[in-house]
C-alpha cells in the first residue's frame, strides 16, 4: 500500500499537542496588537447614527485642526471603487455595493469617515468635530417589508454591480427546481411551515484589528486579524488602486473569527490612513463596534412545504428562504444558497425546489458565520422532520433513517447548487450517519429517557429531541490551496502554506499530515502560514476547507519532497526507492539497512548532486464530501416560567479520519456550545430607529463555563477516499444541531413547537399558554 | 476612555476617607472593588479615593446585630460560616446570584448596596431582613433603615456625605425562615427578569409576620407591604403563599403602571415569591 | 516598595503619576496617566499576554492576579495597584519552562485560539492555590468570568482538573 493510502498512522489521528499551545498558554504568542511599532497612530472610524440617510456634506476642517490629528478621510478622499468586503475568491459572488467609506448612510454603524491621530484622545476628539449634514430617509427594518412594493430603496446608486433587483432591495436571488412528478401528487401528508431565525453574532474574543505600515522598502504591510490574507491583499489592492505586488498581508495569531474575519473589513481603510499619513496606523474595533459594525449571522425567514408518503418516503421539498443581509450584500448569494445546498441533498425528495432571496435592510451587515446558512436551513428542516414524523405516526428516528442520503447515493441538488454558483455532481463517499445515530442514541440513553419521561408529572417537564446534519468540505472546483516544504540538514522541514489558522489548529493538523508522509513527528515541522510574501496561495479559512483542501495540498507537497528523499536514500542505502520507507526520522530499506533523514539532507546539501530538497504542490477538489452528525438533546421545561434547562446533550460527528482527535473534539465542542446559546439566549436587539440595543457581552448572552450544560462530542471515524488520509471536515457542522434538537425536545416536553428562536422563557411560556 | 482624573488618594482610616469624601464631594470617586465604576466616570471627578486599604472587612455578630463590613467581598459573604447559618443561609446564597468569579471576588457589599442597581442582589435581601446601613462623615455616625437608603435623599447622602461602613441585620432574624429566588436567562446573567427575598417569622405552622422584597421588575428594590399583611396570622401553607404572590403581582402592576413590557416579569415575580414562601414555610 | 497601608496620595507631575508595582516578583516603576487603566499600562510596559477583549469588564481576557486574587485589569486604574502585587501570565512560565497548569492545558487540547487562555490559566492558579482539590463544579464556577467562544469550556475544565491532580503529586507536577 502506498503511503498515500495508508490506514495505520503514526502521527495522523493522534492527539498531538497543538504546536502553539504552550506559547498561547504562556502569553508569548503574538496577536496583531502584540507588536510594538514606533510611531503608531490610532485610527478610528466615524459611524452613522442614522439607519438611512443621504450625506449632503461632510465638513472635516475642524477635525483636521485638532492637535495630533494627521488625517481625516471621507468617501470624497478615496477612489470610488465599489467592491464587496466578502473574503471570497475572484470573481466574488457578492454584489459590488460597498465603498471603503460610504457615500450614503445605510445603517446605524455604517462607515462615514476615518481619522488617524497621534493619540486615542486626539482621534476621539477629531471624530467629535466632524460635521456631517444628513438628510434622514425612511428606513426599513423588516426582511419581508423590504422587498414589498413601496419600501425605501437602500441601494439606489448607479455604480453598484451584481445586484439582481435593487429597486426591491434584493441583493441575491437563486431559484432551482427538480421535478419528477406533479408537486405533492404523491404525498399522503403535507406540512407547510414558516420559520424565523434571529440576528446573532460571532463573539470572537479578539475584536477586529488591523495594523498597516510601510516597510523599509516602501511596501505596504498589512498585519491583520484575518481569515483570508490573500483575498485581503487582492481586494485592498483593487479598492485603493495599488499594485498588488506592493502589498504584503501577514496574519499573526488570531483570537477567533468563526467567519467574522472572512471579511476584508478594516484593511482598506487602515491602509488608506497609512497612505495618507505615511505612518503606521492601527484600527482596533471596540467590542461595541464589533457588535454593530462588523458582521452578523443573517436572520432568515424560511418556508418549508414538504410532503411524504405513508411509508415515510419524503416526496416533495419546497424551500423558500428570505435572507436578511442588512445594509450591504456580503455573502448574500452564498449564505442563502448554502441553506439549501447543504440541506436538500440529505432528504432525497423526488421533487425539490429552492427559492432564495437575499434582502437589503437598514440594519447591520450579514457575513460568514460558522454554518453559513446551513444553520438556519437545518433549524427549519430538522424541526419539519419531527412534524412530518408525527403526522405520519412514525418514530422520528426511523423516519430520518429511512430518508437520509447514504454512501454511494447522489442528489441533483449537488450539481445545481454550489456555493454562489453551480455545484458539481458528486456521490457520497464516506457516510457514518447510521453509526452517528446508533452511537449517539446509546450514549444519550434515548430509550431509557423516553421511558422515564412517559410517566412524568409536576411543574418541570422533560423531553428529548434529535437533529441530524450534513455540511460540506470546501467548495469544489473553486477553493484552491498550495503548500511548500523545504528540508533542513537535521531532518526537519520548513512547511509554508497559505492555509489560515484562526485558532482551529490547522497549523498543527497540516504539520501532522506532512509528518505522516515523511515519517517524522509534527515537532519536526516548522510551520509558517498565511503571509502573502512567504507562503503560497490559499483561499483562507472558510467553508470547512482547510483540512480537506489545504491538507491535500500539504500532503502532495510532502509526497513531492518524499520522492526526492527516497531517490537520495536509494543511493545511500543501495536500494530501490520503492523498497524504502520513511519512519521515525529514518529512511529504512527492505534489507534492514537504514540512514537518518539528516544524512539524506546533508548529502543533498553538501556531497552529491547538490540541491535543496523541496516539495511544492497545489490542490483543488473535485468533490466536497460532507461530514455527518447526529445530535440528541434532553431539556427540562419549567411550565410556570418557560425556562428551558438543558439536562444532557450528545453530539456525534463523522469527519472521516480525525487528523487530530483532540482538536476535532474541541472544534465540535465549541460549535455545539455556540449552537446551544444560539438556541436559548443569543439575540441582537434593535431600537425602533435601527440602533443595536445590546452591543456588549453583558447584554448579548453567550454561555460561561457555569452556564454550559453537560454535553459531549463523540467522533465517529469513517474514511473518505478523497480526503488526506481519509479526512473530511469538522469545524462548522456542530453549530447546526442545537437549535432544532432543542426545539424538538421542547415539543416532546410540553407539546409546543417554537419557530422563532431564541427560545427564551418568555416565548416558551407564551407558547405553552397559547396551546391551552 | 477619556476622564479628568488627576490624583489618587489611599486613605488609611475610615475617618480620613470620609473626610476626603466630604471635602471633595462630587469631584471624588470612591473606588472599592473595581468591577463597574471605573468605566462610568463623570467629567466632574478629578480624584479617585481608593478605600480598599480600610479595615472594613468583617462579618460578626453580637446580641443585637449581625454586622457586615462594607468592604466584604461577595465571595467572602458566600463563604462565611456565620452567614451560612443565618436565616437559613439566605444571605450567603443570595449574595452570589447572577454573579461571576470577578464580581464575587472583587465586588464589595458596599458597592452592591450604595446607589443600588435593580439587578443587585443585596438590596432586596437587606430590605427583607430589616437591616440598617451605617455610615460616617468623619465626625458623626449615621444609621439609616435600609429602605431609606433607596430613596432619593438617602441615595444622595450615602455616597457624597456619609461613607457607608457597614450594614447591620437585627439578631432576631437569625432563626427566621428565609428563601430567595431569581429568574434570569442564564446563571451568570447579572440582569434578571425578577428576583425576590422572603423572610418569615413562624411559630408552629402559623406565620407571625414576614417580609417580601422584590427587585429587578421595578427600578428600586421594594417591600411588598400588602402581600406581607396577608401573611400575618395565616397558616404556613401553599394557599397562603399563593394569596401573597397574587398580591405581589397586583402591587407590581401599580408600581410599573401596568406596562405591557413588564407583564412577564411581574408574573414571574409572583411565581418566584410563591416558590420562595413555600420553601421558607418548609425550612 | 510602599506598604499597602499608608499609600498616601498620588498627584500628577507633568501629567503623569509615578507608581511602584510588584509585577511578577519584580519591583517595577511606572509612569502612568492618572486616568489610565491598568490593562493599557501593562500592555504598554510589554505584558502583552494581558488581552483586551471588551475593555468593559465582561469577558475576562484582561485577567491578572492582584495580591494573588483574580482581578480585571480593564476595570482598575493603573494607579490603584501602586504598592501592590500584580501577577500576569508572563509570571507563570515560558514555552520552554511552562507552569504545570499551562502544560496541562496544552496536554488536553484546551487551547484553540488562545486569546482567553492567559485569563483562564491565572484564574486556575488562584483557585488551586486556595483549593488544591476542587471538583468540576468548583472549577466551572471559578472560570465563569472568563468567556471562551472556541472550546465550549470542555477541555479547559479537564485541563484545570488535570493540573490539580498533577500539582497534588509529590513532585508538584514538574516533568
Amino acid at each position: 500500500m502506498s503511503v498515500s493510502d495508508k490506514r495505520e498512522f503514526t502521527v495522523v489521528n493522534h492527539r498531538v499537542e497543538k504546536i502553539d499551545a504552550l506559547a498561547l498558554a504562556c502569553g508569548t504568542a503574538q496577536f496583531t496588537d502584540d507588536l510594538d511599532i514606533r510611531g503608531l497612530l490610532t485610527g478610528r472610524i466615524l459611524f452613522s447614527p442614522h439607519a438611512h440617510a443621504r450625506i449632503k456634506s461632510i465638513d472635516t476642517r475642524a477635525a483636521k485642526k485638532v492637535p495630533g490629528v494627521l488625517a481625516v478621510l471621507t468617501h470624497e478622499d478615496l477612489p470610488r471603487v465599489r467592491h464587496t468586503t466578502a473574503g471570497q475568491g475572484y470573481p466574488e459572488p457578492s454584489p459590488y455595493d460597498t465603498l471603503v467609506l460610504s457615500e450614503k448612510a445605510r445603517y446605524v454603524g455604517d462607515r462615514i469617515a476615518a481619522v488617524a491621530a497621534e493619540t486615542p484622545e486626539a482621534a476621539e476628539e477629531a471624530l467629535s468635530k466632524i460635521q456631517v449634514d444628513y438628510e434622514v430617509l425612511p428606513a426599513v427594518f423588516d426582511t419581508m417589508q423590504a422587498i414589498a412594493e413601496g419600501a425605501p430603496v437602500i441601494h439606489d446608486e448607479a455604480d453598484s454591480k451584481n445586484i439582481p433587483d435593487a429597486q426591491h432591495n434584493i441583493c441575491a436571488k437563486f431559484d432551482f427546481e427538480v421535478k419528477e412528478v406533479e408537486w405533492f401528487s404523491e404525498a399522503d401528508v403535507v406540512v407547510d411551515q414558516w420559520y424565523k431565525t434571529q440576528w446573532a453574532q460571532h463573539c470572537a474574543l479578539e475584536p477586529h484589528i488591523t495594523v498597516t505600515y510601510f516597510d523599509g522598502d516602501g511596501r505596504l504591510v498589512i498585519r491583520t486579524s484575518t481569515q483570508v490574507p490573500f483575498h485581503a491583499r487582492r481586494i485592498t489592492a483593487r479598492v485603493l488602486q495599488l499594485p498588488l505586488k506592493s502589498i504584503r498581508v501577514i496574519k499573526p495569531r488570531i483570537g477567533g473569527g468563526f467567519g467574522s474575519k472572512q471579511e476584508v473589513l478594516l484593511e482598506p481603510i487602515c491602509a488608506a490612513l497609512t497612505l495618507a499619513t505615511k505612518r503606521p496606523v492601527k484600527i482596533e474595533f471596540s467590542r461595541k463596534e464589533t457588535f454593530v459594525s462588523s458582521r452578523t449571522r443573517h436572520p432568515f425567514v424560511l418556508r418549508l412545504k414538504t410532503g411524504a408518503k405513508k411509508d415515510g418516503t419524503i416526496t416533495d421539498a419546497h424551500m423558500e428562504v428570505y435572507c436578511d443581509n442588512g445594509a450591504y450584500g456580503a455573502h448574500s448569494l452564498t449564505v442563502m444558497m448554502c441553506s439549501g445546498s447543504h440541506t436538500l441533498p440529505m432528504y432525497q425528495a423526488k421533487n425539490s425546489r429552492f427559492i432564495g432571496r437575499s434582502v437589503y435592510t437598514n440594519l447591520p451587515v450579514g457575513g460568514a458565520y460558522r454554518g453559513f446558512g446551513a444553520t438556519q436551513g437545518f433549524f427549519a428542516w430538522e424541526s419539519q422532520m419531527d412534524m412530518m414524523a408525527e403526522k405520519l405516526g412514525l418514530d422520528p428516528i426511523e423516519f430520518r433513517k429511512k430518508n437520509y442520503i447514504r454512501s454511494g447515493e447522489s442528489s441533483p441538488v449537488f450539481k445545481a447548487m454550489g456555493e454562489g454558483r453551480e455545484g458539481i455532481e458528486q456521490k457520497i463517499g464516506s457516510c457514518g450517519m447510521d453509526e452517528c445515530i446508533s452511537r449517539g442514541l446509546a450514549a444519550f440513553r434515548w430509550e431509557e429517557k423516553k421511558k422515564r419521561n412517559a410517566k412524568q408529572a409536576g411543574v418541570k417537564r422533560r423531553g428529548v429531541g434529535c437533529a441530524c446534519l450534513m455540511q460540506g468540505s470546501g467548495i469544489p472546483e473553486v477553493d484552491m490551496a498550495a503548500a511548500f516544504l523545504k528540508m533542513n540538514e537535521d531532518g526537519s522541514f520548513n512547511l509554508h502554506m497559505g492555509a489560515t489558522d484562526l485558532g482551529t489548529g490547522s497549523d498543527t493538523v497540516l504539520a501532522q499530515i506532512a509528518a505522516e508522509v515523511l515519517g517524522v513527528t509534527a515537532k519536526d515541522m516548522i510551520v509558517l502560514s498565511s503571509d502573502t510574501d512567504l507562503t503560497p496561495f490559499d483561499v483562507g479559512a472558510y467553508a470547512s476547507s482547510t483540512t480537506f483542501i489545504s491538507g491535500n495540498a500539504v500532503k502532495k507537497a510532502a509526497l513531492h519532497a518524499r520522492e526526492q528523499i527516497l531517490k537520495i536514500a536509494a543511493k545511500i542505502l543501495d536500494e530501490k526507492p520503492e523498497d524504502i520507507d520513511l519512519k521515525d526520522g529514518k529512511a529504512v530499506g527492505k534489507s534492514g539497512r537504514s540512514c537518518a533523514l539528516s544524512e539524506v539532507a546533508n548529502t543533498a546539501f553538501y556531497y552529491h548532486d547538490q540541491h535543496q530538497i523541496m516539495g511544492v504542490a497545489s490542490h483543488i477538489a473535485q468533490s466536497s464530501p460532507p461530514p455527518f452528525a447526529a445530535h440528541f438533546a434532553e431539556v427540562a421545561v419549567d411550565t410556570e416560567t418557560g425556562q428551558v434547562e438543558i439536562l444532557d446533550y450528545v453530539s456525534t460527528v463523522d469527519c472521516g479520519t480525525a487528523i487530530n482527535p483532540a482538536l476535532a473534539e474541541g472544534q465540535n465542542d465549541g460549535a455545539v456550545l455556540n449552537g446551544l446559546s444560539y438556541a436559548l439566549t443569543e439575540e441582537m436587539r434593535f431600537s425602533p430607529s435601527g440602533a443595536m440595543l445590546n452591543a456588549s457581552f453583558r447584554n448579548y448572552k453567550i454561555f460561561s463555563a457555569a452556564d454550559a450544560p453537560p454535553f459531549k462530542t463523540i467522533l465517529i471515524p469513517t474514511y473518505e477516499a478523497d480526503g488526506p488520509f481519509g479526512a473530511k471536515s469538522v469545524s462548522e457542522i456542530g453549530i447546526n444541531g442545537p437549535q432544532p434538537a432543542i426545539a424538538n425536545a421542547i415539543y416532546d416536553a410540553v407539546g409546543v413547537r417554537l419557530f422563532n428562536p431564541p427560545f427564551t422563557p418568555e416565548k416558551v411560556l407564551a407558547a405553552i399558554r397559547a396551546k391551552k | 476612555m477619556k476622564n479628568n482624573i488627576r490624583q489618587f488618594c489611599f486613605p488609611a482610616s475610615v475617618k480620613e476617607a470620609a473626610g476626603l469624601m466630604n471635602r471633595l464631594k462630587s469631584k471624588a470617586l470612591i473606588a472599592a472593588g473595581g468591577t463597574r465604576l471605573a468605566r462610568a466616570i463623570l467629567p466632574a471627578v478629578d480624584t479617585v479615593v481608593d478605600i480598599s486599604d480600610l479595615p472594613l472587612k468583617y462579618i460578626k455578630a453580637d446580641n443585637a446585630w449581625l454586622r457586615i463590613g462594607a468592604l466584604c467581598t461577595i465571595d467572602e459573604m458566600e463563604k462565611s460560616p456565620l452567614l451560612a447559618r443565618w436565616a437559613c443561609g439566605v444571605i450567603a446564597k443570595t449574595a452570589g446570584f447572577g454573579s461571576n468569579s470577578f464580581s464575587r471576588g472583587m465586588g464589595t457589599m458596599g458597592g452592591n448596596v450604595v446607589r443600588a442597581h435593580p439587578y443587585n442582589n443585596l438590596p432586596p435581601l437587606f430590605l427583607a431582613l430589616d437591616a440598617v446601613v451605617v455610615g460616617t462623615d468623619s465626625r458623626r455616625e449615621k444609621v439609616l433603615p435600609f429602605a431609606e437608603l433607596l430613596k432619593p435623599e438617602g441615595m444622595r447622602e450615602f455616597g457624597s456625605r456619609y461613607l457607608l461602613t457597614e450594614v447591620r441585620v437585627p439578631a432576631r432574624t437569625k432563626t427566621w425562615s428565609a428563601a430567595s429566588e431569581r429568574l434570569a436567562l442564564t446563571k451568570s446573567d447579572w440582569e434578571s427578569y425578577a428576583s425576590c427575598v422572603v423572610v418569615v417569622d413562624r411559630k408552629g405552622g402559623v406565620c407571625r409576620g414576614g417580609a417580601i422584597a422584590v427587585s429587578a421588575v421595578i427600578p428600586r428594590a421594594a417591600r411588598m407591604a400588602r402581600a406581607e399583611a396577608l401573611l400575618a396570622g395565616q397558616p404556613a401553607t401553599e394557599a397562603t403563599a399563593r394569596k401573597a404572590a397574587a398580591a405581589v403581582v397586583a402591587e407590581l402592576e401599580e408600581l410599573t403602571a401596568g406596562s405591557a413590557a413588564k407583564a412577564y416579569a411581574r408574573e414571574m415575580a409572583g411565581v418566584l415569591v410563591r416558590r420562595a414562601l413555600c420553601e421558607a414555610f418548609q425550612a | 516598595m510602599p506598604q499597602k497601608k499608608g499609600r498616601g496620595t498620588l498627584r500628577a507631575v507633568d501629567g503623569k503619576l509615578d507608581i511602584l508595582v510588584n509585577i511578577n516578583g519584580k519591583a517595577v516603576a511606572m509612569k502612568v496617566a492618572p486616568g489610565e487603566y491598568l490593562l493599557d499600562a501593562l500592555r504598554r510596559e510589554g505584558y502583552k499576554g494581558v488581552k483586551k477583549g471588551c475593555d468593559g469588564g465582561d469577558c475576562g481576557t484582561c485577567t491578572i492576579l492582584l495580591d494573588g486574587k483574580p482581578a480585571l485589569s480593564c476595570m482598575l486604574f493603573a494607579a490603584q495597584v501602586h504598592g501592590r502585587r500584580v501577577t500576569t501570565i508572563e509570571g507563570l512560565g515560558t514555552p520552554n519552562q511552562p507552569h504545570p497548569i499551562q502544560q496541562a492545558f496544552a496536554d488536553v487540547g484546551a487551547v484553540q485560539c488562545g486569546f482567553c487562555i492567559p485569563g483562564m490559566v491565572l484564574v486556575t492558579k488562584a483557585l488551586l492555590d486556595e483549593d488544591p482539590d476542587p471538583d468540576e463544579g468548583a472549577v466551572r464556577r471559578a472560570l465563569d468570568g472568563n468567556l471562551c467562544r472556541c472550546t465550549g469550556y470542555v477541555k479547559q475544565v479537564e485541563g484545570a482538573l488535570l493540573a490539580a491532580r498533577r500539582l497534588r503529586q509529590p513532585q508538584g507536577g514538574k516533568k
